[in-house]
């Protein structure tokens, strides 16, 4: 079995070998006060001020990455900030995913890649139209692992798979393990305790509490134009053609999110030639919550529109993933910014 | 005049006693919720449990349901409201059926009923009745032999999906004919049993080659098409680049696959690509990828909640039995999936094209007072184009 050195903990310091690590040194948070970690305090404030890490970050400084990286898990914590969390949780992946990229052992990537994946990863060894499979991981493992993912590129539609395993390149999977790694930081420190921070370093949890708010997705714009999703399916009803059930589905739980009400939805299928009031009035009521199983059903996202062939996306979509979120992107930069943050990029 | 649904109630109640042998419980009866369409008053009866083998056969003798369904789908509690039941895990199913297959000619036959004046016609004119002019038509069809025979190699092409890109075992898949118009698949004890939702509108999409981007990687333009054919796949490799690369020689190149020697397959490429343009290999491709793929009902796949027919039951608008398949070479749907019988019935028929039952042939019938076999009444009165006249 493959034993993890101290270099190997300070690139992924997220590992659990830090918490044994850390814990055998005896250290309490009030410990950081004292002169001699006012190392570990720089670098914990590069980890907490910057948007982006500085190349100081990419760098190893043993004892004072590990604890460095241990204290702003608390400070954020403190600081009870979610954007915060998601930014260091993204800048911690990226960090580890360009060490990854840049290790020259296979058998320690691969070694690291099932640790951070926590999956069976396989070694393989195959090639077609110039591109260069390493690894393959099970398909049900690689479409959790990728369910985040928006592009095309990630569906397995457009993978080798085979014997129920997925070909990979090396650098997707590091791309994979870089989203696990996202999510694992990010819900371990959403869900910790709250930790009580000694006085002297409160001013490192102000820091982090006054940096300034993300724009709020919804808060500058509300929805005044209809998806072309939306618009396909209203044009359809507006021109007498009759609608499949998918599409009836989806445009009766858009509207109702809308604030339409039951009755106004009936009455816009009423042009269909197949309308039947009755049936019409039981199926909007059904997903309405009001009869049946009394669930509201929820619109359908981008990804399972485009399964149902119900998606006409075009460039005002603006790599959204849900109709709901669409009219928030034109000329709003913030939001541009704050999408392309979260877009792979191979 | 007797009436429709008493005929056929009597009629589907009858096969059920006298074949009540052959039905055979899904597995994990318990953990399925039932559901079934009665005959009058119409209506779909859901959220049933059935503890056995025992209580399905009741049911189907007592109720002679129009059609009867079970979950794909395994819960704790399957009578319960759908929100607080535990959901368990579901079989795959895929459903091929002939409505989703690019139309042909000879793979259906078209009847069209006027709602308003109750007339029958083979061809439609302008969206309109001839008759009344009113434009509230509904469209009934009848599959052909040869329609049914297409659907088969859906199937047999799934099948080798399923098995050679995921896994799948051929002991866990079960074929049907579906009783009407095509097939259906089941995998059950898979270890993609626990999948959710969106691992299946993967799968779907996956086997329908929805956003099927790969042709980027074959059509690379940094390699001149002089030189593709060091890099084009060979039919020999996996998933959807060998099925791809296969119809492409076969369908496109025109040759019969039997030598798979690597260097004459690049020989015939290169031979191949030196009197065609990228548009023109680009066509071709999207022309194989339109062959290659595999035409299921996304919503079936899909939906983890999904009520499905059972098998061995009545199809309600045939009169046909879901059967199951053993040997889909030698299986014949409008001859094996036949549960009535050759007893001489009186019907009217209002219309009726020319059909095939059991390799005999009806019909045309317009407008006529025709005796029939038991089981080509039974589907005439199932389809809504005759009414019977007599009980057997």
């Amino acid at each position: 079995m493959q034993i993890l050195g101290e270099e190997d903990l300070i690139k992924y310091p997220f590992l659990e070998e830090t918490r044994q690590y850390i814990a055998k040194l005896g250290l309490t948070l009030d410990d950081f006060t004292l002169n001699e970690f006012e190392k570990v305090i720089r670098r914990c404030e590069l980890r907490l001020m910057s948007s982006k890490y500085p190349p100081e970050l990419y760098t190893l400084d043993k004892d004072t990455d590990l604890l460095s990286f241990m204290l702003a898990v608390i400070i954020i914590k403190a600081s009870q900030r979610e954007d915060v969390i998601a930014r260091f949780a993204f800048n911690e992946a990226s960090r580890a995913e360009y060490f990854l990229k840049t290790e020259r052992n296979k058998s320690i990537l691969t070694y690291i890649l099932r640790r951070l994946l926590n999956i069976n990863i396989y070694e393989v060894d195959y090639a077609i139209c110039n591109e260069y499979y390493e690894y393959a991981i099970h398909v049900k493992d690689y479409v959790k692992l990728s369910s985040s993912l928006k592009s095309l590129h990630w569906k397995i539609v457009n993978k080798i798979v085979s014997n129920g395993l997925v070909y990979l390149r090396r650098q997707e999977l590091i791309r994979l393990a870089r989203d696990k790694i996202f999510q694992e930081i990010f819900k371990r420190i959403k869900d910790a305790p709250t930790p009580i921070v000694p006085q002297k370093l409160q001013y490192l949890v102000d820091i982090v509490r006054n940096r300034p708010l993300p724009k709020r997705l919804h808060e500058s714009s509300v929805l005044t134009e209809d998806p072309p999703c939306v618009k396909q399916i209203l044009d359809k009803i507006k021109s007498g053609k009759n609608l499949s059930h998918y599409e009836r589905f989806f445009i009766t739980t858009f509207l109702l999110k809308k604030g339409k009400s039951t009755e106004e939805i009936v009455s816009l299928f009423s042009s269909s030639p197949d309308f039947n009031e009755k049936i019409a009035k039981y199926q909007v009521e059904h997903i309405a919550g009001l009869r049946g199983g009394r669930k509201r059903y929820n619109v359908p996202d981008c990804k399972t529109l485009f399964s149902q062939g119900l998606c006409y996306k075009d460039d005002s979509c603006n790599n959204i993933s849900h109709p709901l979120n669409y009219k928030l992107k034109k000329g709003d930069k913030t939001l541009d910014r704050k999408r392309r943050f979260s877009k792979e990029s191979i | 005049m007797i009436e429709k649904d008493d005929f056929l109630k009597k009629a589907f109640r009858r096969y059920y006693y006298e074949n009540i042998n052959k039905i055979c419980a899904p597995q994990r009866l318990p953990e399925r919720e039932i559901g079934y369409l009665t005959f009058y008053p119409e209506k779909m009866i859901r959220h049933v449990t059935l503890k056995n083998e025992g209580e399905l056969k009741a049911l189907l003798v007592h109720e002679a349901p129009k059609s009867v369904y079970y979950s794909t789908a395994y819960y704790d509690d399957p009578s319960a409201p759908i929100n607080s039941r535990l959901w368990k895990g579901a079989d795959l199913v895929f459903d091929i059926d002939l409505d989703h297959m690019p139309f042909k000619e000879n793979h259906m036959t078209f009847i069209y009923i006027c709602n308003s004046c109750n007339s029958f016609f083979a061809d439609l004119n302008n969206k309109r009745c001839s008759l009344c002019g009113s434009e509230k038509i509904t469209t009934a069809n009848i599959p052909t032999k040869e329609g049914l025979e297409y659907g088969k190699d859906e199937i047999i092409r799934l099948i080798d999906i399923l098995t050679e890109d995921f896994g799948i075992g051929k002991d866990k898949i079960k074929i049907y004919f579906s009783g009407k118009r095509g097939y259906h698949l089941t995998v059950e004890n898979s270890l993609y049993e626990d999948v959710d939702q969106n691992f299946r509108l993967e799968l779907s999409d996956y086997l329908t080659l929805n956003g099927f981007k790969l042709l980027n990687t074959i059509l690379n333009r940094n390699v001149p098409i002089n030189d593709l054919h060091q890099i084009f796949p060979l039919p020999h490799e996996k998933g959807w680049m060998g099925r791809l690369s296969k119809s492409f020689f076969e369908d496109i190149i025109g040759i019969k696959l039997e030598n798979w020697d690597e260097t004459y397959l690049r020989s015939l490429l290169q031979k191949y690509f030196s009197t065609i343009t990228y548009k023109d290999l680009q066509l071709s491709l999207e022309k194989v990828i339109d062959k290659i793929k595999i035409r299921i009902d996304t919503n079936v796949t899909t939906d983890i909640h999904r009520i499905f027919r059972m098998p061995e039951t009545l199809h309600g608008e045939t009169g046909l039995l879901k059967k199951r398949i053993t040997n889909i070479d030698t299986f014949h749907p409008l001859v094996d999936a036949i549960a009535f019988s050759q007893e001489p019935i009186k019907v009217y028929v209002d219309y009726a094209p020319r059909f095939e039952l059991n390799e005999q042939i009806f019909g045309p019938y317009k407008k006529e007072e025709v005796i029939l076999p038991e089981m080509a009444a039974v589907f005439l009165i199932c389809m809504g184009l005759a009414k019977p006249l007599e009980f057997p």
